[in-house]
């Protein structure tokens, strides 16, 4: 069968949420922690593609297409204590031996990975080889620390050599402006490779979802066990049309390409309503919610995974909102109209756009499950400029007192100088500038000669 | 009514008393008004209005008597002449007792009535007077009787009332002077009177016919004169006694009674009398009477040929029995006076009746007409009601033999039978013959359900008896109508030999399956649906076994319970032959509950026993169809399949054919085909599917012509056969095929367009430092991009908007499971139907059907034309890349090939990449305009709606104005790369 995705799970943040993802999949596709089927789900009658995230062992048992790979070994050992430690391959799981970590260096991860490069491509290969049309790969990881940001980044270069022909698709926790003090260091170097290797980043901004999660489901001063909750339930719902296939939307590269028209401008960001207690620990329950609540709310910029500042000529330049659950078809069509007519959303001028729509319909499922309507947006929109705005304001910021540099010039890709940190400066700065462009009727001739 | 005494006056002339100063013309005046069929010219009318109705000779006087000759003529005069003489005598005997005196005479005439008040025997008062109805309250009678005396004397009708009166009242019993007297036992009618005076009249009386006006032969008509009065004794007897004894002196006796009842016995029986017997009809130009009009008869006469087979004609055939002749020789045996005759004529009716009748019967019996159980079952309760008929003869026969034997003279003292008896007594049944002849008539014309709907109308008869009676008549000539019904409505056997049913087999089919069909009844299709395997289509069973016939329903059910039936036994018959269904006999268990005895007294019964029968008949056989047969299932099928909703099973079996599909139509080979459908199965969750299902699927090489590619002959195919292909039609299948068409052509360019977005876009990182071409990128990508925004919308639409739209509709019927299986073929249709439209974004409009589907094809043409352009330029790109590599190379002095492609010829090809991708984007953008302008103006609000997902962001604009500065806007912006 076709379609596989390979998930290379890189860091603490990474590991976290791969943990997450994993439990959330095995729940929706009926697969106990030791990778056998749930009863439920074990007459094929659930319309589900478990291959794309799963194979079956010798024993039937299902394992997850995931490599975890962390430098130091505490979240790994946290996920190989839970229930779920039978699940994964053990030959997938890399911990580095010396079990120091990166010291949320961006540089030393980079330099982990180039040291390290023999064993985590010999898994990825093993991996790749035991699909039989891969469709390519999909990193989850933090920016702001060493592991994720570093390592990550030296696997998205190598991944887009080895494999051209292959998707890559990130989830990428952006930082907030605390979290670490080189964060704008290690984001912007990371940011590089994210403009340059990846297909596809899916930008989940830790702002964002700390505000989410105290908004929407009143938990103050979130633990990271439920921020990444919801980045899990938001990577759930957006691969929910790979895994039950129906007439289209059906692999990556159809979402993808509806998604973004321009290769640098590959950034998504993402909706997701509503959050209740099935998804997150102690959250509270809402209201039914009908299609038209789920896809007004998923227009709302306070309910966006990224935190960013919108002007008056922002715009969408796509927009795909995924909805599951009991929905009646009519419904969607009556939402779309009444949102054409309030004009809940602003689109580029420079060629058609619209709010595209996707039905899922998990069969079966375990009896009483609910099948409560939600839904996922995953768009492209300008404003996220100003995200990168603020990630090239505090590295300038950082930078200019030329403080921190010691830790990253011991690292060989720093050897030389720091030419690095202005090229991927630039990098990001010119995809900013590239989204503010694309506001613009112009953008149809945005680059030329 | 029969038994009204008649009314005395009407014997005698009305003559004035006092007439001896008279001149004769006014004497030969009042004859003609009072008998107007004598006067010379047709015109004299005068004194019929005083008259009543019931006048002897008031209504009817032909007007026209164009072809009176000369003899006539002759004869008139005679008969003028004879009774003015007559009339004298009566006036020279009439006693003068009442004076002529216009103030006393109607005082006279009301003091008399005034006292019959007082009398017992009010019958007797209406003979005083002719104006005087049978009103039993003298003072009510008086003064009427003034009213039309004030009347007659203002109005000047009558040229001399008083004389007339005086007559009258001479006349009248209720003169003290006269003696009351019994009733005539014979004649109680007027018409009676009209040829009692005759000599055997040269033509039969008739009877009255109600069909044709100009068949009727008026009563009346023969002029009654020569009556002498012999003996006038106004004190003792009767007016009868005193013309009896005048025949009797006029040497003309009374025809012995008992001859008479005897052969009025033989007439009832339909048997020619001795003396009397029927007459037949003449030929039409030998009736000098043919344009005159009968007196309208009491019963309905109906024409009935002689040998009862014949079909009935609006004109009498001759030989019909038009009345009755008597032949006895009246100078030899005796006089039958004119009542008399008119009373045997009246019973011969049923005579006549009684005959068409048993013409019938026997007819029937004998294998003539069209037969049928209906019309059997009608003989059969003929038979039954004439044996009753007969016990009435016999009964009346040994009344008559007691009455022989006691003194003829007084008939009516005892208990013996008289004609005016036999009329009383046979009065009933007479009425039963009437109604039995009718619908032995009716039975000619119409057979089977319609005899009996036909039938059922005269149960809204005001007449109860006859109401009673003809329901008794539908009761017992519905029971076969009923016993096929059970049949029907319970088995679903058509048991109907002779085509009485209102559900009948189809002639078409009959036809076609001749031989198999017996006479006996209904096999069914089990023969044709075995022997025929699949290829017999369930459908044409479903649509075409039988054929309900609106004119075959019987009158008491109404046409929405006639269809009710008709689905009803369809349905059972449909599972029974068609379904093969096991649970059979449960089901028939379950009917036969349900079912209660079916007649035609218990209609509210049948309705409710057809109402169970039909749920629980409908009811069964979409279980059937939704159980058994897993319609559901297949519909799902359909949809996953042929309407690609199982994505993963389309995107492998794309994946495997693609390449095939490329090659040149003429290069396919079926086991490639089907081989590459398995592995698609295998792959993917069509592989969790039934067996069954997947069996059904089939890849399918269409006809093609020279030059196709495999993408234009592929074809998926789902194979449905009985009964599944009632609902799965031909036509169905095909709309089905022809909605893959079109969705896998869609497919295919998606799957172009993905391909040429990883090139485009994706892997844009390998060539994008090529001088010189990224503005070239980034046009393909947002032209690119536009058409993915395009297609999408559209698939976007036809998978919400359309088919789950329209699945939704369908999936609610089928949870309902309302109505029968055409309600579910109907629901089917609806669903697939508008999938269709939709789909295929049909306009309603002639000629223009396709117009928006040949512009939508169009630009998924250039989208396949646009990626090959790409795709050259990708080539070119590479190749660039290379040789600029190679350059460098060079210029670092390292050994290379030496390059055979020279610069301007690479920039050649680059120009005309260029000019190919420019091309195929204007054309395709300029589809996509002319698409939103016919989506946005489409009639189906639906496919409006997919006009404003394309230009949602208003890109494009629904207008028709504006685009097109648009567009060469746009293009000259990307032309300039």
């Amino acid at each position: 069968m076709g379609r596989e995705i390979i998930s290379l799970q890189a860091g603490q943040a990474g590991n976290q949420i791969g943990a997450q993802f994993w439990q959330k999949l095995c729940a929706e596709h009926g697969i106990t922690p030791q990778g056998n089927l749930e009863e439920w789900a074990a007459d094929g009658s659930q319309g589900d593609r478990k291959d794309v995230f799963f194979y079956q062992a010798d024993d039937e048992h299902y394992i997850p297409r995931a490599i975890l790979i962390d430098l130091e070994p505490r979240v790994i050992n946290n996920i190989l204590t839970s229930p779920f430690k039978g699940l994964y391959n053990p030959e997938n799981i890399f911990v580095s031996k010396d079990g120091g970590g990166a010291g949320n260096n961006w540089a030393q991860g980079y330099s982990a990975g180039e040291r390290l490069y023999d064993d985590l491509i010999e898994m990825i290969d093993r991996e790749a080889d035991g699909s039989d049309s891969l469709e390519g790969f999909m990193l989850l990881h933090s920016i702001a620390g060493g592991t994720g940001s570093g390592l990550g980044s030296y696997l998205l270069e190598r991944l887009s050599d080895r494999f051209p022909k292959k998707l890559i698709q990130t989830y990428s926790v952006f930082p907030e402006s605390s979290d670490v003090v080189v964060q704008p260091y290690n984001s912007i170097l990371a940011m590089k490779r994210l403009v340059n290797n990846a297909d596809s980043v899916v930008v989940l901004d830790n702002a964002a979802l700390t505000r989410i999660a105290a908004d929407r489901l009143h938990v103050q001063d979130p633990s990271f066990v439920q921020t990444n909750q919801l980045v899990s339930t938001v990577m759930a719902a957006s691969t929910t049309t790979l895994r039950y296939p129906s007439y289209m939307n059906n692999d990556l590269v159809g979402i993808i390409s509806s998604l973004i028209p321009t290769p640098r401008c590959h950034f998504l960001m993402t909706s997701y309503t509503p959050f209740t207690g099935d998804e997150i620990d102690h959250a509270k329950a809402t209201r039914k919610t009908t299609t038209l609540d789920v896809m007004r709310r998923l227009l709302q910029p306070k309910n966006r995974m990224v935190s960013t500042i919108s002007t008056k000529s922002s715009a969408y330049i796509s927009c795909l909102n995924i909805i599951s659950g009991d929905v009646d078809p009519t419904d969607v069509h009556k939402s779309l109209l009444r949102i054409r007519e309030r004009q809940l959303a602003n689109f580029i001028p420079w060629g058609p756009a619209s709010i595209q729509v996707a039905l899922t319909r998990k069969r079966g499922g375990p009896a009483g499950a609910s099948n409560r309507v939600s839904g996922v947006m995953m768009a492209n929109h300008t404003s996220i400029n100003s995200l990168f705005k603020r990630m090239i304001h505090q590295y300038d910021m950082l930078r200019k007192r030329n403080a921190f540099l010691e830790q990253y010039k011991k690292e060989e890709i720093f050897a030389n100088g720091l030419d690095e940190f202005d090229d991927a400066r630039r990098v990001v700065a010119e995809l900013q500038e590239e989204y503010v462009a694309a506001e613009s009727p112009d953008y149809i001739d945005y680059g030329g000669d | 009514m029969f038994n009204r005494p008649a009314s005395s006056l009407s014997t005698h002339r009305n003559v004035r008393p006092s007439s001896s100063t008279t001149t004769r013309p006014p004497i030969e005046q009042l004859v003609y008004s009072l008998v107007p069929s004598l006067a010379p010219s047709r015109s004299h009318r005068t004194g019929i209005d005083s008259r009543s109705g019931r006048s002897l000779v008031a209504s009817s006087r032909p007007d026209s008597r164009a072809d009176i000759d000369d003899e006539i003529e002759k004869e008139r005069k005679e008969r003028v002449k004879e009774l003015m003489e007559w009339c004298e005598e009566i006036m020279e005997r009439l006693p003068s007792s009442a004076p002529l005196s216009s103030s006393t005479l109607p005082d006279t005439a009301r003091r008399m009535l005034l006292q019959t008040a007082s009398r017992p025997d009010g019958r007797s008062a209406s003979r005083q007077s002719m104006r005087g109805e049978e009103s039993s309250i003298g003072t009510e009678r008086a003064m009427k009787f003034s009213g039309i005396w004030n009347k007659l004397e203002k109005g000047r009708l009558l040229s001399s009332p008083l004389p007339h009166l005086q007559f009258l009242l001479s006349l009248s019993d209720l003169n003290p002077s006269n003696t009351p007297s019994r009733p005539i036992p014979s004649a109680n009618s007027p018409a009676a009177s009209a040829s009692r005076s005759m000599p055997p009249p040269p033509v039969p009386s008739t009877f009255p016919s109600t069909q044709a006006s100009s068949s009727r032969q008026p009563l009346n008509d023969a002029p009654s004169t020569n009556i002498p009065i012999l003996d006038f004794d106004p004190k003792g007897k009767s007016k009868a006694d005193v013309l009896k004894a005048w025949r009797i002196s006029m040497s003309q006796t009374p025809f012995p009674p008992h001859l008479l009842l005897r052969d009025t016995l033989y007439l009832l029986q339909g048997i020619d009398g001795h003396y009397i017997r029927f007459a037949l009809r003449p030929p039409p130009e030998q009736n000098p009477y043919l344009t005159e009009k009968g007196r309208a008869g009491e019963g309905a006469g109906f024409p009935l040929g002689k040998d009862g087979g014949v079909l009935p004609k609006v004109e009498g055939d001759e030989g019909d029995i038009v009345g009755i002749e008597i032949v006895a020789d009246q100078e030899k045996d005796g006089f039958i006076s004119k009542p008399t005759q008119t009373i045997l004529m009246q019973l011969s009716e049923m005579g006549m009746l009684y005959r068409r009748v048993t013409d019938f019967i026997n007819s029937r019996q004998a294998g003539v007409g069209k037969g049928g159980m209906t019309e059997q079952s009608l003989c059969h309760f003929l038979h039954h009601e004439l044996s009753e008929y007969h016990r009435l003869l016999a009964v009346l026969e040994s009344q008559m033999n007691q009455t022989s034997t006691e003194d003829m003279e007084k008939p009516a003292e005892g208990a013996g039978l008289t004609l005016m008896r036999l009329g009383l007594w046979t009065e009933e049944m007479r009425l039963k013959l009437r109604q039995m002849s009718m619908v032995v008539d009716e039975a000619k014309s119409v057979h089977g359900g319609a005899l009996v709907s036909r039938i059922h109308k005269h149960t809204s008869h005001g007449d109860p008896l006859i109401r009673r009676f003809t329901d008794q008549i539908l009761e017992e000539v519905s029971k076969p109508f009923f016993a096929t019904l059970q049949r029907w409505i319970f088995s679903g056997d058509l048991n109907d030999p002779f085509n009485e049913f209102f559900v009948q087999l189809n002639p078409e089919n009959v036809s076609a399956r001749d031989g198999r069909i017996s006479p006996a009844g209904d096999v069914g299709f089990e023969v044709g649906i075995d022997s025929a395997g699949g290829t017999d289509e369930a459908h044409k069973v479903w649509e075409k076994k039988y054929v309900f016939v609106k004119g075959m329903v019987p009158g008491f059910v109404s046409e929405d319970f006639g269809k009710k039936i008709f689905s009803t036994g369809r349905s059972l018959n449909f599972i029974r032959y068609s379904c093969g269904d096991s649970d059979w006999i449960e089901t028939q268990a379950k009917l036969a509950n349900a079912g209660r005895a079916l007649k035609y007294s218990d209609l509210a019964g049948l309705e409710r026993s057809i109402d169970d029968a039909y749920g629980i008949a409908s009811q069964r056989l979409l279980e059937i169809f939704f159980d058994k047969f897993v319609l559901l299932e297949h519909l799902r099928a359909l949809k996953s399949y042929l309407m690609l909703g199982a994505g993963d099973f389309t995107e492998l079996l794309m994946e495997a054919l693609a390449p095939r599909l490329s090659k040149p139509a003429i290069s396919l080979y079926r086991h490639h085909l089907t081989s590459d459908l398995e592995s698609a199965i295998r792959g993917s969750n069509a592989q969790f599917d039934k067996p069954d299902i997947l069996r059904r699927l089939d890849a399918r090489i269409l006809e093609y012509s020279h030059g196709e590619t495999g993408w234009d002959c592929f074809a998926l195919e789902y194979k449905v056969e009985a009964p599944l292909n009632a609902v799965l039609d031909g036509k169905a299948m095909l709309d089905y095929d022809r909605l893959f068409n079109h969705l896998w052509r869609l497919k295919r360019v998606e799957n172009a367009l993905t391909h040429g977005w990883m090139q485009v876009t994706s892997v844009s990182r390998t060539y994008e430092k090529i001088p010189g071409l990224s503005n070239d990128w980034h046009h393909c990508r947002i032209v690119q991009s536009e058409m993915v925004h395009f297609l999408r919308n559209l698939q976007a639409f036809y998978q919400l908007e359309v088919i789950e739209c329209s699945w939704q509709a369908l999936i609610e019927f089928t949870e309902k499971r309302e109505g029968d299986l055409d309600a579910l073929i109907a629901a089917h249709r609806e669903y697939l139907d508008r999938v269709v439209r939709k789909v295929l974004l049909l306009s309603s409009k002639r000629d223009k059907e396709e117009i928006l589907l040949d512009t939508v094809r169009d630009a998924l043409e250039f989208i396949l034309q646009f990626r090959d352009a790409t795709d050259d330029l990708y080539g070119w790109s590479l190749a660039e890349a290379t040789r600029l590599d190679r350059e460098r190379d060079t210029e670092r002095g390292l050994y290379t090939t030496p390059t055979t492609d020279s610069l301007d010829l690479s920039q050649t090809q680059l120009t005309s990449i260029r000019q190919r991708i420019k091309t195929c984007s204007n054309s395709f953008q300029d589809r996509l305009i002319s698409i939103c302008h016919l989506a946005g103006s489409h009639p189906d609000l639906d496919i409006r709606f997919l006009a404003i997902r394309i230009a949602w962001n208003g890109h494009y604009s629904l207008r028709k104005s504006r685009p097109t500065g648009n567009t060469v806007e746009r293009n000259s912006k990307s032309s300039r790369g």
